[in-house]
């Protein structure tokens, strides 16, 4: 039971780690249209530039503070160099996406891959506290900790400022926002500078765990992909929700079955999901009122 | 007579309002706006007629900047109105699209935050006026704006489209879900908060009656050109000719 416990525990961490993924995606999936999934490999790009940082010399906090700016201006580059000038339709825009994906992971295994994996050292203390019999890692504490604080920093967003209106605005109805003013372009910008930031942060929570290499995104991508269809692909709210499903199961399932499983597991999931509710558990169906 | 002074003063302020000239607009080859040409002045109130299919939407839409033209000049106050829609918001034209672009999932509050486009001073937007105007919008303030009725759904359009103080507002499809008081209501309030601040007016709508009762003008449009509709009772001849 203790051991159950526990791996609840670090399957919540690891899931809200999967959501704040899926959030990314929705997040540019809602305010600019396309599900970019190579955010994925954005935070491994980055978690590398950290890694070289700290490997030649640096301490680990000044590094990853010097990667998240690289982050934002790597995000803002992604949309203003790679999305934006070329426009064209959603399909054109995606083989795009995809097209860095491959690129990112080439461009790591060149620069950087001599000697993959790495091991990472972790911004996080080790050790943990048993509360009644269950372990609970620091680690895990601490990520939901700041998994919470940059929730609530995005709901504040949405609700309190100008921006955070304009952003769900954007995602809502397109159009609409533009007749109101709203530069939509100006948002894209913006939401990338943040995907990319979140998406460093998520590398440098994963590193320490599996290794940092070119393909360390692989996986929690899929399971991302798995938690933003089973919130409903439209719900930022049940991103996080889909992520701490698919987070708790595919560690209970590894834990007592094996990892073999764990992708099938997180796959299996997303498709009872569907079967059961076809727009995930929070999406709402598109539906016009006239 | 006044409506003859008032027409004189307005010649002579020419080029203010919004003015489209020549207007072509193509989808696919196929012309949809050959040569359009409409004015609205400052404080006016003007109808846009025609048949289903004949354009009225795509009027609008080309001088927001939501449909490509082809041909022609759209300015406001004598300055050429940009191409994208968001400037064309930010220079001073408000827009109630084709089935009100209402952001369910927002509060009528928040949908009315977001017509507050330029920078204006609290006492300049129209919040007082448009709120003595919709008072059910000032009730419905906090609810999720999907839930509202239709009707309820087109004051907080026309509430959102008017409270930044827009120089011309562009309204499609003014008497969607509203019934005949409420659409009497709502055309009166706008023609009377427009000429009290000045605000051109043009509405896109299917019944002419309407129009012609509250509109200063009522134009037609046909064959992708407009003309001047004065024999309101004439509505044979202008649809079926």
């Amino acid at each position: 039971m203790g051991l159950a416990l526990s791996v609840i525990v670090s399957g919540i961490a690891f899931g809200l780690l999967i959501g704040m993924l899926a959030f990314i995606l929705v997040f540019l999936y809602k305010t600019t249209g396309v599900a970019n999934f190579a955010v994925g490999n954005i935070g491994m790009f980055e978690t590398f530039i950290v890694y070289e940082l700290w490997k030649d010399g640096m301490g680990l906090w000044p590094a990853a503070g010097i990667g998240l700016v690289c982050s934002a201006v790597f995000g803002v580059l992604v949309y203003q160099v790679v999305l934006r000038p070329f426009g064209g339709n959603q399909a054109n825009t995606l083989v795009r996406t995809v097209a860095l994906f491959l690129l990112l992971a080439a461009m790591a295994d060149v620069f950087f891959g001599r000697d993959q994996p790495y091991h990472f050292p972790s911004l996080l203390p080790s050790g943990g506290t048993k509360v009644g019999g269950v372990l609970l890692r620091w680690s895990d504490l601490i990520t939901v900790g700041i998994v919470l604080v940059i929730v609530t920093g995005f709901v504040a967003m949405f609700r309190y400022t100008r921006t955070g209106l304009q952003f769900l605005a954007v995602a809502q109805r397109p159009e609409t926002a533009r007749l109101l003013g709203v530069r939509a372009q100006r948002l894209s910008t913006i939401a990338y500078m943040l995907a990319g930031c979140l998406a460093l942060l998520i590398g440098l929570l994963l590193a320490p765990k599996q290794l940092l290499f070119s393909q360390m995104m692989n996986p929690i991508l899929l399971f991302a992909f798995a938690a933003a269809v089973v919130g409903g692909f439209t719900s930022l709210g049940g991103t996080f929700v889909g992520g701490i499903i698919i987070g708790v199961a595919t560690d209970l399932v590894s834990t007592y079955w094996g990892s073999d499983l764990t992708l099938a597991s997180a796959l299996a999931i997303m498709l009872l999901t569907l079967a059961v509710r076809p727009n995930g558990l929070f999406g709402t169906a598109q539906v016009r009122r006239l | 007579m006044t409506a003859v002074s008032q027409e004189g003063t307005r010649r002579e302020q020419a080029g203010a309002g919004l003015s489209i000239e020549d207007l072509h607009v193509r989808f696919s080859g196929a012309r949809v706006l050959d040569g359009l040409s409409l004015a609205v002045a400052p404080g006016e109130i003007v109808g846009l007629a025609g048949r289903n299919g004949a354009g009225k939407t795509t009027t609008l839409r080309a001088v927001s900047g939501l449909a490509a033209r082809s041909r022609g000049v759209i300015s406001l106050d004598g300055v050429p109105l940009p191409a994208r829609p968001e400037a064309v918001a930010r220079a001073g034209v408000a827009h109630v699209p084709e089935g009100r672009g209402i952001f369910a999932d927002l509060t009528v509050e928040e949908n009315i935050r977001l017509g507050i486009v330029r920078k204006v001073p609290a006492e300049r937007t129209l919040r007082g006026a448009l709120e003595e105007a919709f008072p059910a919008v000032v009730r419905l303030r906090d609810q999720k704006a999907g839930r509202l009725s239709g009707g309820e759904q087109q004051m907080v359009a026309l509430f959102r489209g008017l409270i930044g103080s827009p120089r011309v507002l562009l309204v499609d499809e003014m008497s969607l879900g509203l019934s005949p008081r409420a659409l009497r209501t709502a055309i009166e309030a706008l023609a009377a908060l427009g000429r009290a601040h000045g605000i051109g007016v043009l509405v896109v709508d299917q019944n002419s009656r309407m129009l012609h009762e509250h509109c200063d003008r009522v134009h037609l449009l046909g064959d992708g050109r407009v003309r001047l509709w004065e024999d309101a009772s004439d509505i044979a001849s202008a649809y079926f000719e």
